[in-house]
């Protein structure tokens, strides 16, 4: 007999995984610490980072019984570690399983120098299709359903996520790889996708150039657009301009390259994501004491993923800086811990001026309030005698005269002071006049000395 | 174990999970188990001659 793609039962869901996604916090809780003693026991008969680590430390798996124990006596990892391991035990940092058990190899961008490797084991790559079914299916996508990748299937892990979790969850892909931003505007008008998966900002130069070409994307039927790699999927201004130019609702994801996919938006429209909760434990730290801040303050988020177990990462720094929010009642369902507005900033790039912290996500959100200011712009951070400064590099609206650039720049000034009572130097250019990104896109520059910031691509 | 119990018993144990597949509220799990239905029905064709053309669960 011929079914449909799910069983009956299944396909009245609500949640794509009803039992973790709506489970109580004091069992997700008391899940984590199992997981966490699991995983540090395998990390340390598997891997020698970790049996190093942890012996350097003075800690055995069996010393771990408590939250105070994972909290103040495991010690942190970090980017710097895993390139470290890579040079010295190449060709991937950390593994932890025998090498025939490797499947696929991907890399960060490696914008800083040496791209970091990643390995993934058949079971990871399954693992790491789990987020994405989670999201779409909240947001009412179905086998049936298609999906165009705007992506050239390069190293870069995020969008493999989505491939994979779309190989699981059924329906059309497409792929996009290969062809121009015309041609893949051209064959989503044809194709008519029902998920349009790719970066925010490279979203948002499809919709300027399909403009350019007299289409019009709320036409082509997509009803969600999907990805991550960068915050504006959650920064008010660039999703509410999003969702206007395609006519579709959003789907954001966070993740990090290195354990891909980590948390995706509920259906809700609720200004944030939720942590994947069954594949990674996280927490914001206080980046002085490493312990967690207080529930709903801005911390450095650091996570432990359960499912990567190529190369493994336990109390991982990901310089991510997020609140965390355990009690939430936004409609969902969801017990996932939230993050509101996703990724606020980093702790390499916050900007600390007179005290006051600054985040390039609020810079970028105010720029939406500019009459004239388009959303390409550039960040560009200095250091002048101790002091960090801030200039924004933004491209006028193509129907801006030249001779009213210099108003714009004055009123982005205006809007930057009266918010955040910050001097800002605005620059407003021509239309076109900054490079366009196929995937993250480099906005932020950051000009201070070394010894100042950290230089962490991902 | 003979090539012909091999096949009868994952047959048997296709006839089980497409039972829990019924049952299941969840489509994480169902879609587990659909993709190990897939996978039993490719064993059996390496086993023997199953009746159907191709396994239901990959329509």
């Amino acid at each position: 007999m011929i079914e449909g793609f799910y069983s009956p039962r299944a396909a009245r869901s609500k949640y794509w995984d009803p039992y973790s996604q709506t489970l109580p916090r004091e069992k997700l809780d008391e899940r984590h610490l199992r997981q966490i003693q699991k995983l540090i026991t395998f990390a340390y008969e598997n891997a020698v980072f970790y049996r190093e680590l942890y012996d350097k430390a003075g800690i055995k798996p069996e010393d771990i019984r408590s939250w105070d124990d994972f909290y103040r006596r495991v010690p942190f990892t970090d980017k710097p570690d895993f390139m470290n391991e890579q040079t010295n035990r190449p060709p991937f940092a950390v593994e932890a399983l025998p090498r025939e058990h490797a499947h696929v190899s991907l890399m960060t961008s490696g914008t800083t120098g040496v791209p970091m490797r990643m390995v993934y084991t058949r079971y990871d790559e399954v693992a790491a299709g789990d987020l994405y079914p989670t999201i779409w299916w909240d947001a009412g996508i179905r086998p049936g359903d298609s999906f165009y990748f705007c992506f050239a299937f390069g190293p870069w892990a995020g969008l493999w996520a989505a491939f994979w979790g779309c190989k699981r969850f059924g329906g059309i892909i497409c792929s996009g790889s290969g062809f121009s931003t015309e041609e893949r505007i051209k064959q989503i008008m044809s194709f008519r996708p029902s998920v349009v998966l790719g970066t925010p900002t490279y979203l948002l130069h499809m919709a300027d150039v399909a403009q350019k070409m007299g289409v019009d994307l709320r036409q082509s039927g997509v009803k969600l657009l999907s990805g991550g790699g960068e915050p504006g999927f959650n920064i008010p201004v660039t999703r509410q301009v999003l969702m206007e130019k395609w006519g579709a609702k959003i789907g954001d994801i966070y993740g990090l390259g290195e354990t891909v996919t980590a948390a995706c938006e509920c259906g809700a429209n609720s200004g944030g994501v939720h942590l994947h909760e069954w594949n990674f434990h996280g927490y914001a730290a206080d980046q002085d004491t490493g312990m967690p801040v207080p529930e709903g303050q801005i911390g450095e988020h650091i996570i432990t993923c359960y499912r990567r177990l190529g190369q493994v990462f336990i109390k991982y720094r990901t310089h991510d800086l997020v609140q965390m929010q355990y009690h939430f009642d936004h409609g969902c369902g969801w017990t996932w811990a939230f993050l509101p507005g996703s990724v606020l900033g980093r702790t390499d790039y916050m900007i600390v001026i007179r005290g006051m912290n600054i985040f390039p996500t609020a810079i970028e959100n105010l720029l939406g309030q500019v009459a004239g200011a388009s959303h390409h712009y550039e960040i560009h951070i200095t250091r002048v005698g101790g002091m960090d400064r801030v200039a924004v590099k933004v491209e006028a609206k193509e129907d801006v005269p030249a001779e009213f650039r210099a108003a714009v720049a004055k009123a982005a000034t205006d809007v930057y002071r009266s918010n955040i009572s910050l001097g800002i130097d605005v620059e407003v250019l021509a239309p076109g006049s900054l490079p366009r990104y196929e995937l993250k896109s480099k906005r932020i520059f950051d000009h201070r000395p070394p010894e100042v910031r950290r230089k962490l691509e991902r | 174990m003979t090539r012909e119990d091999m096949y009868n018993r994952l047959d048997r144990i296709r006839r089980e999970l497409r039972e829990i597949r019924q049952e299941t509220d969840s489509p994480a799990v169902d879609n587990c188990l659909r993709e190990m239905g897939v996978y039993l029905y490719n064993a059996m064709f390496y086993l023997g001659d199953p009746d159907e053309l191709m396994p239901e669960e990959a329509f």
